[in-house]
């Protein structure tokens, strides 16, 4: 039974790029140092912003920039969000004041006022053809 | 499986900086800069509100003797830049840092005053024009990835081992050259501690450790640091105090931290500043008491909480114990209500009443055992209180302390003072009309036998000369008048406070 659900998932995932689906590159720059991962988030809707991703990725960071491709997405909106784990313990580690201690990027740059930007700031339009994205680790 | 650590770390972390959030909206300010410069043409006294631009360098006109044994440097900070592109801050407290040295040798006295250029500097400087939050102004044309990068650096400048730290109350310490006052960087203390509030009021107790606390009002937590002589952090915690608001200054006893509260909502207001966020709640028949909360210093929680009727507090002298700890006593400046929102009119030039009543410095004993708190007042229209270094911590008799005299229509700090705090008696010189004295500060001669045995160091703003004077008085007779002047050719920004590096 398992299997069989597996098998089908496989033939949907097989099938989707045929459908519609589409690439999303990511320029992460200021990596300060080639260790660790870097941790990326895509969000499908602000009820899920920060919660639920519909995509993650994590790539090995690379000093300078680091460049990766989250393929076969449905064609939308996502707000993106990177951090670099720079320790590499899993975590996005914060002072204990709740402030983030490694750096940390969003969609278009956007930077908000004592917390994460609002999930509009955030968000890229990510049509059929694809897109090329770039952020500023901070 | 990275999905996990984004549901469980992203939202957490940022989330409860989010909290202590900060205004959203931008809202410019031309009207408190019009109403401002209008009193300004008025009353030179206002000077003191006034910015300036680029740096500071000069030399001073001694009047009087400089004692000979008093050689070493002044460095003192305050806020120097209230206006960009036509606005203007609207409270006392958002001004960019502008730090300044006063080196005082060999019969001379040579000054130097420069801004911080904090990342709010250089970016502010860059747009011509505001961007940031500032405590009491609400202003946001530019995201910000968090609290160090609205960081004034304009409270405090702190000598401390072989270095000099720019001071704000709600980020970081800024590390400047002690020599040119050129900025090196935010200073980190550990690595997991980057970006926390590190007050502008370190204690720094006679064996050379420095106590100090960090808060973000809303937050409701209580950082706290002990740090060696040699910058090494010793201990570091964080304690939950309720309804938590401004918490600016506190003192340090033998075996205890002294905080207190005062009674203030934090009202969640994306469109209204930090300051203005900060409802009055001591008045009324909902009145709420000012808590005093008291952490022990050896296993940084707290310890006891007692009330006080309702007061704002910024600044505190200093705090003993007695009775092996079972009693402390501190003294501190009581303000009567709402002080903070009243610190912001001077910015659009009106000036404050003068009520010597709704200002005093105050000694409070607190009695473990009872839980009472009691209090007896020390000298009315009192600010700025300090004390000499070698009691930070013990029992003290003296407290230097600035106030406004009686006499005076309008508030104005014109008067110096050395506290008896065991008789209540002042021994005191009014500088008079037309001046504005700035925090003097206690600084023992070598060796010193008591709490009288030094000087009263400070500065005084000649407001109808438009200059700035560096004024020496002997510590143990402050009424026979300075014993030397050291007047600059020019208006330095006013500071909030500073500290005597001997030499």
């Amino acid at each position: 039974m398992t299997r069989t659900i597996r098998t089908a998932l496989l033939a949907l995932a097989a099938a989707a790029p045929l459908a519609q689906a589409a690439d999303l590159t990511i320029r992460i720059d200021n990596v300060q140092a080639g260790e660790g991962q870097l941790m990326v988030a895509l969000y499908d809707g602000a009820a899920t912003y920060l919660k639920r991703p519909a995509r993650s990725v994590n790539v090995a960071a690379h000093a300078g920039s680091t460049t990766l491709v989250i393929p076969d997405l449905a064609p939308g909106g996502y707000a993106l969000a990177v951090y670099h784990d720079v320790n590499g313990n899993g975590r996005m580690d914060a002072n204990p004041m709740g402030i983030p201690l490694e750096p940390i990027a969003f969609g278009n740059d956007a930077q908000g006022h004592m917390g994460p930007p609002a999930f509009d700031a955030a968000r890229l339009a990510l049509p059929a053809a694809g897109l090329a994205t770039r952020v500023t680790l901070r | 499986m990275e999905r996990r650590h984004f549901l469980k770390t992203l939202p957490a972390g940022l989330g409860l900086a989010a909290s202590a959030a900060l205004p959203i909206t931008a809202r410019a300010d031309a009207g408190t800069w019009r109403s401002f410069h209008a009193a300004l043409a008025r009353d030179p006294g206002l000077s003191v509100y006034a910015g300036v631009e680029g740096s500071q360098q000069g030399q001073a006109m001694v009047e009087g003797r400089l004692p000979a044994d008093l050689q070493g440097t002044f460095y003192r900070n305050g806020p120097g830049r209230f206006e960009l592109d036509g606005e203007r801050y609207e409270h006392w407290f958002d001004g960019d840092g502008f730090a300044q040295r006063w080196t005082i040798g060999d019969g001379k006295v040579a000054h130097r005053g420069r801004f911080v250029e904090t990342r709010k500097f250089v970016d502010e400087s860059a747009a011509g024009r505001f961007l940031y939050p500032a405590f009491g102004t609400h202003i946001a044309r530019r995201g910000f990835r968090d609290n160090d990068s609205l960081n004034a650096a304009n409270t405090n400048l702190l000598p401390f081992n072989g270095k000099l730290y720019a001071l704000w109350e709600g980020g970081s310490a800024t590390e400047v050259d002690p020599d040119t006052l050129a900025t090196l960087g935010i200073k980190t203390w550990r690595d997991d501690l980057k970006a926390m509030p590190f007050s502008a009021h370190p204690k720094i107790a006679p064996d050379g450790t420095l106590w100090n606390f960090g808060a973000l009002p809303g937050s409701g937590k209580l950082a706290l640091y002990r740090i060696g002589r040699d910058g090494a952090v010793l201990q570091a915690g964080v304690v939950e105090v309720p309804q938590l608001a401004l918490l600016h200054d506190f003192a340090v006893s033998e075996r205890h931290l002294v905080f207190v509260v005062p009674p203030y909502d934090i009202v969640d207001d994306p469109d209204l500043s930090l300051a203005g966020r900060h409802a009055w709640a001591g008045s009324g028949p909902q009145a709420r008491p000012t808590r005093v909360v008291v952490v022990a210093k050896d296993t940084l929680t707290v310890r006891r909480v007692f009330e006080l009727p309702p007061h704002m507090v910024f600044h505190f002298g200093n705090a003993w114990d007695e009775d092996g700890g079972a009693v402390t006593h501190f003294d501190l400046v009581l303000h009567e209500g709402d002080q903070l929102a009243a610190l912001g009119h001077v910015m659009e030039g009106v000036r404050e009443p003068n009520r010597p009543a709704a200002h005093r410095a105050v000694r409070v004993t607190l009695d473990y055992a009872s839980g009472r708190a009691s209090s007896a007042g020390l000298l009315d229209g009192a600010e700025f209180p300090r004390v000499m270094p070698q009691v930070v911590g013990r029992r003290h008799r003296r407290l230097a302390v600035l106030s406004s005299d009686r006499r005076n229509a309008a508030l104005a700090l014109d008067t110096v003072n050395v506290v008896n705090v065991d008789t209540g008696g002042a021994d005191s010189w009014r500088f008079g009309p037309g001046w504005r004295v700035e925090e003097h500060v206690l600084v023992p001669r070598r060796g010193a036998r008591g709490e009288t045995d030094g000087y009263l160091v400070g500065v005084a703003q000649d407001t109808r000369r438009g200059a700035s004077v560096l004024s020496v008085f002997d510590a143990a007779r402050v009424s026979a008048g300075p014993l030397a002047l050291a007047r600059l050719p020019y208006r330095t920004p006013h500071c909030f406070h500073g500290n005597f590096l001997a030499v």
